[in-house]
């Protein structure tokens, strides 16, 4: 279940987005499943529709999830256990990243280099 | 029509036109409120209760006028059938057409209902896209599907052979493809309608009220295409035997014990429930 909240400090974009990744990540929104339509889910939270084509669109720019066409958004199907977890990681890094407002470049950098090191 | 057929067709008006009534009752609409609650296991929070008895009364109305105007245009079609063709079957036209008229107005009632929620409440929303597989259960969709196609194939045995076939046999198997068609059109777009709730049980509750609507649509076509097996096959074997009574009376059995078959099986499987466990698996939440 996720929830908006009209009278929250933080932006329905910012409080879907949220939630949808949390539920990806902890697997209650399983690889393969399909999300509501843009305009369905703006429907259900009385939210405008360009909020829900935005949080999609960054999900989809996290990895989170995929739009196969007119088929729908779907959670992504990841391959094997191991390539999951380190999808999750990458999100979580890029969450937190994201959080504390630092450059996406510096970020990919320190990765890189922890990769190697 | 026989006269018989006549005094069934009023009792059934009568019935639908008393409900119809009952729905405006503030005793019936919450009797019937409980009810509802009872059959689909779910509890009625008093911050509920207005929105989800409205809901109720309007598919109840909704039910009951479609039961009248089914009931009523089928008799009027019969009225003016030519009456020794459609002897036979015009109970079953009757019956068909009274599951017609309720998945009709089921259905409209269902594209009027609309509750207005505070802008500034909290708003609840599943994060996961929904189908009609979610709400009405794989025995009762496929069993629709299969039914009508049965009852296609019949008639078109019958007509293939010989056998006097009438309109009104014509016009049950016409009905059966178009509320089967009606269901899965109509039911995509009352499942692919928006869901706005304040709280989980508010979701869940227009889950129940949706469900509800969606099993009265699937159950037209299953009726119709029945009674179209059992008028088709009854010709046919007619045809085919020269008109042996005992033959008839072993293939309405037949199609009777299939339909009975069915129904425990759909029962045992407790249907109204069946979105529960497909979309509340954990229980609704308060």
């Amino acid at each position: 279940m996720i929830s908006v909240d009209p009278r929250s400090a933080v932006p329905p974009f910012e409080q879907l987005r949220v939630q949808l990744l949390e539920q990806v990540e902890s697997g209650e929104l399983p690889a393969g499943a399909r999300l509501p339509t843009v305009r369905r889910l703006a429907e259900d939270l009385g939210i405008a529709p360009n909020t829900v084509a935005r949080t999609y669109r960054e999900l989809e720019a996290t990895g989170a999830i995929e739009t196969r066409g007119r088929h729908g958004s779907f959670v992504t199907t990841g391959g094997d256990a191991a390539e999951q977890q380190g999808q999750r990681a990458a999100r979580e890094f890029a969450e937190r990243i994201r959080q504390l407002k630092l450059p996406a470049d510096d970020a990919l950098a320190w990765a890189a280099a922890a990769l190697k090191g | 029509m026989n006269n018989t057929a006549w005094i069934v067709a009023a009792l059934i008006a009568a019935f639908g036109i008393a409900r119809a009534f009952g729905t405006y009752q503030p005793a019936q609409r919450e009797g019937r409120a409980a009810a509802f609650a009872r059959a689909v296991a779910l509890v009625l929070p008093d911050a509920l209760r207005p929105v989800v008895t409205e809901r109720v009364a309007l598919r109840n109305r909704g039910a009951a006028l479609g039961l009248v105007a089914g009931i009523a245009t089928t008799a009027l079609v019969l009225a003016t059938n030519d009456a020794n063709s459609a002897q036979f079957a015009s109970p079953f036209l009757l019956i068909g057409g009274a599951f017609a008229g309720v998945a009709v107005g089921v259905a409209l009632a269902a594209a009027r209902a609309s509750a207005p929620l505070d802008p500034q409440a909290v708003k609840y929303a599943r994060p996961s896209a929904v189908t009609l597989d979610d709400y009405v259960a794989p025995l009762e969709r496929a069993g629709a599907r299969i039914v009508v196609a049965l009852a296609v194939i019949t008639v078109g045995a019958a007509i293939a052979t010989g056998a006097a076939v009438s309109g009104v046999l014509i016009g049950l198997v016409v009905l059966g493809v178009a509320a089967l068609i009606v269901f899965e059109v109509a039911g995509r777009r009352i499942v692919g309608r928006g869901q706005p709730a304040e709280s989980p049980r508010h979701l869940a509750w227009d889950d129940a009220v949706r469900a509800s609507v969606l099993r009265d649509m699937v159950t037209a076509p299953i009726i119709l295409g029945a009674d179209a097996v059992v008028v088709a096959g009854g010709a046919l074997v007619d045809h085919l035997l020269g008109g042996s009574d005992l033959a008839q009376i072993a293939i309405v059995v037949v199609c009777v014990l299939a339909a009975a078959g069915l129904a425990i099986a759909s029962i045992t499987s407790n249907p109204q429930r069946y979105f529960l466990r497909r979309l509340w698996p954990a229980g609704a939440a308060a």
